[in-house]
């Protein structure tokens, strides 16, 4: 009996995590691009920040996945970190959808759902375009529910037996172990919503008392705080701010509610539970309003705290300017879920790459600033370079939106050209180096230099303002010098001295120069093909995409 | 770095001596933008330009933009040999005209 018991559990579980997953990856293909307009504008008032944080909750079951939304957008640029946090409070709340339509009897809606479901698979309405993300998150809520009812059905015969109700009784006296059991479990599944519906589950068979429920409940919050916590251990600055507020919503609410209990319990003030009771007679209806209730109390209360939270994980996690070269400054892993705006951080990355570009010359400009030793600066960029091009390899795996694939392999090979840039910088650099200071060869050579850093300056002020005049200045720039550069070779301005040594000396130089110009040929010619490949993408620049 | 200005017939003429480096270059930029701004054709004259760094080429850059945005002429004349070879390297002749003298730009923009 128990290895049947233990069958429908599992089975049940497998079911639930399954629908879960289909839901939140068919919504959120549904509503990608529209989700982040619409983020942009509803951050803009509290009242619009509630209802879209609630909304996005509410579709993607997960506070992680809307923070992680949330942190792409502020390191984009596109809104400020603390506009997005009262929507990451909010979608705390919106995940209270599902455990309140847990409690529902839809046992003949769900299968009936799951028939018409099936038969929309078997005429291949997953091959529709328009479709198959409907037809996928429709399947994913039939799965879930149905994963709920075997919950349900496998865990009702386990309060009969004597082992189960001994342990129950033992961890019943643990309101410790209880709420431990909570935030280890959501560690695991990711999602104290999760966690919840299972405890909502176990309550309505009699399997938890109302008290246990609770403790599951508020161990989930912990558990919810920990998991974003493990998550974002590697970020730093603003999007490290989010996940920090997300964290302070947690531990705010969790304190409160156990303080509510303890005051309850102990003093036997009516607060949660006889609040719980008013509400509904049914026990596993008061079961979810206690997670919607702890959502509740956990915006309130960092309602009230207002501008002091804010200034708080602002204060813990202060916005980097350059915290190190060789960190990227706008990709992460998790952005990699949500492709557009993954673009955009990757362009933003390949900016800042481009803004250093000119910083390789200082060595060999008479106005150069020498701020960070080129050996760091160049070891630095072509790690991120590297990083980036691991991202972009990531994301085109990931990606089947035709549209956003052809800007993936644009930002590829924009990316290639910027590495091959940083190489022929460094060697273009190194080999001037090796000139006489004074000599007639340095001085052109440094002629070249200011017209390559004017060039690369161009470029990177090419990107960012996505304006096509711009552009236009920049190919005009970096028109063929073959030309140009046979006449600079073949014709070596006058030197002063004469003699053998000094022949020898010159010859060598001229050997040098030979070889810079060779390099500034090819980086001038990296420059206009890096021009060449902003002209498609200067009519979706991230301000101007619709 | 030393700046004055002319007005011809039909051209203003913006003499620049001296050193056009990063130091320098606000103070053209903020000149040369109020001149391209109030007159339709601007001739810069470099007879007495010794050096121009990145940062110089970069405001003649802006300059040029900003006549073409509001359909001006704009030219430079009398680059000294180092000075012309920086403008060759750095492809200004393809976007900007080069005149061996004020007269014969302001010839070129009345023709």
């Amino acid at each position: 009996m128990l290895v049947d018991i233990l069958a429908s559990l599992f089975a049940g579980l497998g079911m639930f995590f399954i629908g879960v997953k289909l839901i939140g990856a068919h919504l959120k293909q549904m509503t990608g691009r529209r989700f982040r307009m619409l983020v942009m504008k509803g951050t803009a008032h509290p009242a619009a920040a509630a209802l879209l944080g609630s909304l996005a909750g509410a579709i993607t079951q997960s506070t992680n996945a809307v923070a992680f939304i949330m942190m792409n957008l502020a390191t984009a640029g596109l809104i400020e970190a603390r506009r997005a946090m009262p929507v990451v409070g909010w979608a705390n709340v919106g995940t209270s959808a599902l455990v309140m339509v847990a409690t529902l009897d839809i046992h003949l809606f769900v299968l009936y759902l799951l028939g018409l479901v099936g038969m929309a698979y078997y005429f291949n309405i997953d091959k529709s375009t328009r479709y198959r993300h409907i037809a996928g998150a429709l399947l994913g809520i039939s799965v879930l529910f149905l994963g709920l009812e075997f919950i349900k059905n496998g865990a009702a015969p386990l309060k009969s037996m004597a082992e189960v109700r001994d342990f129950l009784a033992l961890s019943g006296q643990s309101y410790v172990l209880l709420f431990l059991i909570g935030a280890v479990l959501t560690l695991l599944a990711q999602s104290s919503a999760t966690v919840s519906v299972v405890a909502v589950a176990m309550t309505s068979v009699g399997l938890f008392t109302m008290d246990q429920t609770l403790m599951v409940i508020y161990g989930a919050g912990l558990g919810s705080a920990a998991s974003l916590w493990l998550l974002t251990a590697n970020l730093r600055g603003t999007p490290k701010q989010l996940a920090l507020y997300q964290g302070l919503y947690k531990l705010v609410g969790v304190a409160a509610m156990l303080l509510l209990f303890a005051l309850e319990n102990g003093l036997d003030i009516p607060l949660i539970k006889a609040l719980i009771q008013w509400l509904s007679n049914d026990i596993s209806v008061q079961a979810a309003w206690v997670y919607l209730l702890f959502q509740l109390v956990s915006t309130l209360l960092l309602g009230i705290a207002g501008e002091r939270a804010t200034r708080l994980v602002e204060r813990l996690s202060p916005p980097t300017q350059e915290e190190t070269l060789a960190r990227p400054q706008f990709i992460y892993e998790q952005a990699l879920d949500d492709p557009d705006t993954a673009l955009d951080l990757v362009r933003s990355e390949q900016q800042r790459q481009l803004g250093h570009l000119p910083d390789y010359l200082d060595e060999v400009r008479e106005e150069g600033i020498h701020a960070t030793p080129r050996p760091v600066l160049h070891g630095a960029l072509i790690s991120v370079n590297r990083e980036i091009a691991t991202f972009i390899t990531e994301l085109l795996d990931r990606n089947r939106d035709r549209d956003d694939l052809n800007r993936v392999i644009r930002a590829q090979a924009r990316n290639s050209l910027l590495s091959d840039l940083l190489d022929s910088l460094n060697d273009y650099t190194d080999a001037l180096r090796s000139l006489t200071p004074g000599s007639p060869l340095h001085e052109r050579a440094a002629r070249l230099s200011e017209a390559l850093h004017l060039m690369l300056v161009t470029l990177a002020e090419a990107q960012a303002s996505g304006e096509s005049t711009d552009l236009d200045l920049l190919l005009g720039l970096t028109g063929d010098k073959a030309e140009l550069m046979e006449r600079l070779r073949a014709a070596p301005p006058a030197h002063e001295s004469s003699g053998g040594h000094a022949m020898a000396a010159r010859l060598a130089e001229q050997a040098v120069f030979f070889h810079a110009t060779v390099l500034f040929e090819r980086l001038v010619w990296l420059v206009r093909r890096y021009g060449l490949q902003l002209r498609p993408d200067l009519n979706a620049t991230p301000e101007s995409r619709p | 770095m030393h700046i004055t200005d002319e007005t011809l017939t039909d051209a203003q003429v913006v003499h620049v001596s001296g050193r056009l480096d990063s130091t320098t270059s606000p103070l053209l930029e903020q000149y040369l933008l109020s001149v391209v701004e109030s007159h339709p054709r601007v001739i810069v004259d470099f007879t007495r330009l010794d050096y121009i760094s990145s940062a110089g080429l970069r405001v003649l850059l802006m300059a040029a933009k900003k006549s073409r945005a509001r359909s001006g002429a704009f030219a430079l004349c009398a680059l000294k040999p180092a000075l012309r070879e920086v403008f060759e390297i750095s492809g200004f002749l393809s976007i900007i005209a080069v005149h061996p003298d004020a007269e014969s730009a302001r010839q070129a923009f009345s023709s």
